[in-house]
């Protein structure tokens, strides 16, 4: 029988993992990943008395940082691979830049003849969202140039021993909880140690995913960067990179009403359009998504206001995707 | 200027008292009547006076602005044209019999505080006051600590506080801030909201930031060789004893406003490479090419200080944000130095905003100033 991934709110300030634990798993041992804290990975304290149950606390930050000292070829390798992606995304965002301007001067001059501007507006759109697919097949490549890295728990023993340790570490637990945090350094870490099939896996073979925040934004299949209103730079949404897939259909969108201006309607119905047919969920405190990965069905069990979906009008429908 | 002449209109129309259309003019606007770009500044409190002055601090504009009286009435006026983002303090002084008073603008409620007092405030209507400055229940709190520093370069006993971000580990190393004028900082520009607010956000890293205060102020950090010795042999040792500091200079800072921002980049000069980051709000940077700067006996040490700096300002080795208010005299200054010190070298970010010398203007540049020296990992972090 196949079990549940359930995507809640942010658990600050008041979090509910507590809640849907206990209503959906019987007491006994979790595993928790907290690889998204980096220097603060071992800070799970308030968390595991949030819980109150049994923890198996999987330290791939920590781990990976070892392996990367015992193994220092393969830390070269990976780190270079790391800097080409870093560059690479300098250049997506040159592009992405220039394809915001058209698509912003096009949306404010449509009203002014709509069927003189609209085929234009859709290829900018297009242009936007080709960028966005443009930028996941150039990190694809850079990782194909980066073969020795590109699995590294295959072939080098520091890290067939670590993967080895965690798989087990993970094997009793009867729920896999991952928490936010860094959304880059959590999804690096769990590829690191090849995690994103077993994790994946997990629902299938009947232990269920509790995942919010940045743990949450990994098991989608891109991840969206999102700031509306950065002190310096541009606020333009980015895409990180591909998440790990459970999470098919969605861009999931934590503290949405901290991180962006939902009163602007523009900026909204931006969002949402180049993004789509995904579904741009936000997600507050409170939120509680139940997914059966099987089915593809979603049970709502969210507070009031916590979950809404970006709407490509520029509005906000409340309440989690269909 | 419309509601003025509405109301001259109406008190020549009517036969009633005058006071009578005053007293309703006053209940039904808000003061200064901000209308487009102009500030209508208004008095009136029923009793016979000879006349009002409004005082204020926009460089640019004569200081005291007479009002106008309206014509057979004991009410005065005074319309300005001030910049859409523009924000002003000032102070109205009331000429009654033969006496000149100053107060605040009793039909203002807005109100700056500062270490004299208060002033009242006219916001234009392009300033928004800015969200991140504001108390925020569910921003992470970060607390205040103190300790008490025996100096032996003052030969005094010294408070320095520490503010300390929130989850604080001892066992991990955070950037470190000295701040001049600490006190006010935390009294009269609510800093310590917006490192909450800003390290909540993840705009800024979290850092541990020491508030230090002068005993007498003006000469000690008005480029007194003792306060980098203080600050350096002093302060640095002593936080580094009780914290655990990054061991590197881009992950030290120091800030001040004001002679605060000139003590900051004196000890900087002072110390190459110990600070790599430099706040310098409304710096005093005054300088000469030639002749007197006329600025009085305690101002020698700065000028002498800003001159030196300006022949070799790659010495002090650091990165610095700075910021002034268009309405300040020390525009022209911070404006000549920003040029000076990129040819060196130096990574230099200005802003300017249309405000004065005062704690609200230094307040609102806190944003850019902080994340631009410790940006935090706001793009990343989903928490």
């Amino acid at each position: 029988m196949s079990a549940p991934v359930l995507i809640l709110g942010p658990q600050r300030p008041t979090p509910n993992l507590r809640a849907h634990l206990d209503r959906c798993v019987e007491p006994g041992l979790v595993a928790l990943i907290t690889a998204g804290w980096r220097h603060d990975e071992d800070e799970v304290g308030p968390l595991h008395k949030h819980i109150g149950r049994p923890l198996e606390h999987l330290r791939l930050y920590a781990i990976m940082d070892q392996v990367l000292r015992e193994a220092p070829d393969l830390a070269r390798a990976y780190h270079a691979r790391q800097a080409r992606i870093l560059a690479y995304k300098e250049v997506y965002r040159i592009s992405l830049r220039a394809a915001f301007n058209a698509v912003r001067e096009l949306r404010r001059q449509a009203p002014i003849d709509p069927e003189l501007f609209q085929p234009d507006l859709e290829d900018a759109f297009e242009a936007l969202r080709q960028i966005d697919t443009r930028l996941l097949r150039r990190v694809q490549e850079i990782h194909e140039a980066h073969a020795e890295v590109a699995a590294p728990y295959l072939d080098h023993p520091a890290v067939q021993r670590a993967r080895a340790r965690i798989l087990a570490e993970l094997e009793p637990a009867r729920a896999l909880l991952l928490a936010g945090g860094h959304v880059g350094v959590l999804r690096n870490r769990l590829r690191f140690f090849g995690l994103e099939e077993a994790i994946c896996a997990l629902p299938s073979q009947g232990v269920p995913v509790f995942c919010w925040s940045a743990g949450a934004m990994v098991l989608t299949e891109r991840v969206v960067l999102f700031y509306d209103d950065p002190p310096h730079g541009h606020g333009e949404a980015e895409v990180l990179g591909e998440g790990f897939g459970l999470l098919p259909g969605m861009v999931l969108l934590p503290h949405a009403r901290l991180r962006l201006d939902l009163a602007d309607e523009e900026r909204v119905a931006l969002f949402a359009g180049r993004f789509s047919p995904r579904i741009c969920v936000g997600l507050e405190p409170g939120a509680a998504l139940e997914l059966d990965p099987a089915t593809g069905t979603i049970v709502d069990h969210s507070l009031p206001r916590s979950v809404f979906c970006l709407q490509p009008d520029g509005s906000l429908a409340d309440g989690g995707p269909p | 200027m419309k509601a003025i002449a509405a109301l001259h209109e109406e008190l020549e129309a009517t036969e009633g008292p005058a006071s009578v259309v005053l007293a309703r003019f006053v209940r039904s606007h808000t003061f200064p009547i901000v209308e487009g770009d102009t500030a209508t500044f208004f008095y009136y409190d029923g009793h016979p006076l000879d006349g009002v002055v409004l005082r204020h601090w926009v460089f640019g504009l004569s200081s005291d602005q007479p009002f106008l009286r309206l014509p057979g009435t004991n009410a005065f006026f005074l319309v300005l044209q001030l910049p859409h983002k523009g924000r002003i303090e000032y102070k109205l002084e009331v000429h009654r019999h033969g006496e000149r008073r100053w107060l605040r603008d009793p039909l203002n409620p807005r109100q700056a505080f500062d270490p004299f007092g208060s002033n009242s405030v006219c916001p234009m209507p392009g300033y928004r006051e800015p969200a991140w400055a504001l108390p925020d229940p569910h921003a992470r709190q970060g607390r205040i600590t103190a300790f008490k520093l025996s100096s032996e370069v003052y030969g005094d006993e010294r408070r320095v506080r520490i503010y300390l971000p929130y989850e604080y580990h001892p066992h991990r190393a955070y950037p470190l801030i000295i701040c001049h004028d600490g006190s006010d900082y935390l009294r009269f520009a609510g800093i310590k909201n917006v490192l909450d607010n800003l390290i909540t956000r993840h705009e800024l890293l979290p850092l541990i930031v020491a508030f230090v205060d002068g005993h007498d102020r003006n000469r000690e950090f008005g480029a007194d060789p003792r306060q980098p010795q203080y600050l350096v042999d002093e302060v640095l040792p002593a936080v580094q004893e009780r914290y655990r500091l990054l061991d590197d200079p881009r992950a030290r800072g120091l800030m001040g406003a004001s002679f605060g921002g000139v003590s900051s980049l004196f000890c900087a000069w002072n110390h190459p490479g110990v600070f790599g980051q430099l706040l310098l709000q409304s710096g005093s940077f005054v300088f000469t090419d030639v002749g007197e700067h006329g600025r009085g006996p305690l101002w020698d040490p700065v000028v002498a200080f800003v001159n030196d700096f300006r022949r070799d300002p790659a010495r002090i080795q650091a990165r610095a944000f700075m910021s002034c208010g268009t309405f300040e005299s020390l525009i022209a200054y911070n404006r000549a130095l920003v040029p000076v010190m990129r040819q060196a070298g130096l990574a230099v970010r200005f802003r300017e905003a249309h405000d004065g010398h005062n704690w609200i203007a230094w307040r609102d540049q806190l944003r850019d100033g902080l994340t631009w020296l410790f940006p935090g990992h706001l793009w990343m972090t989903y928490d």
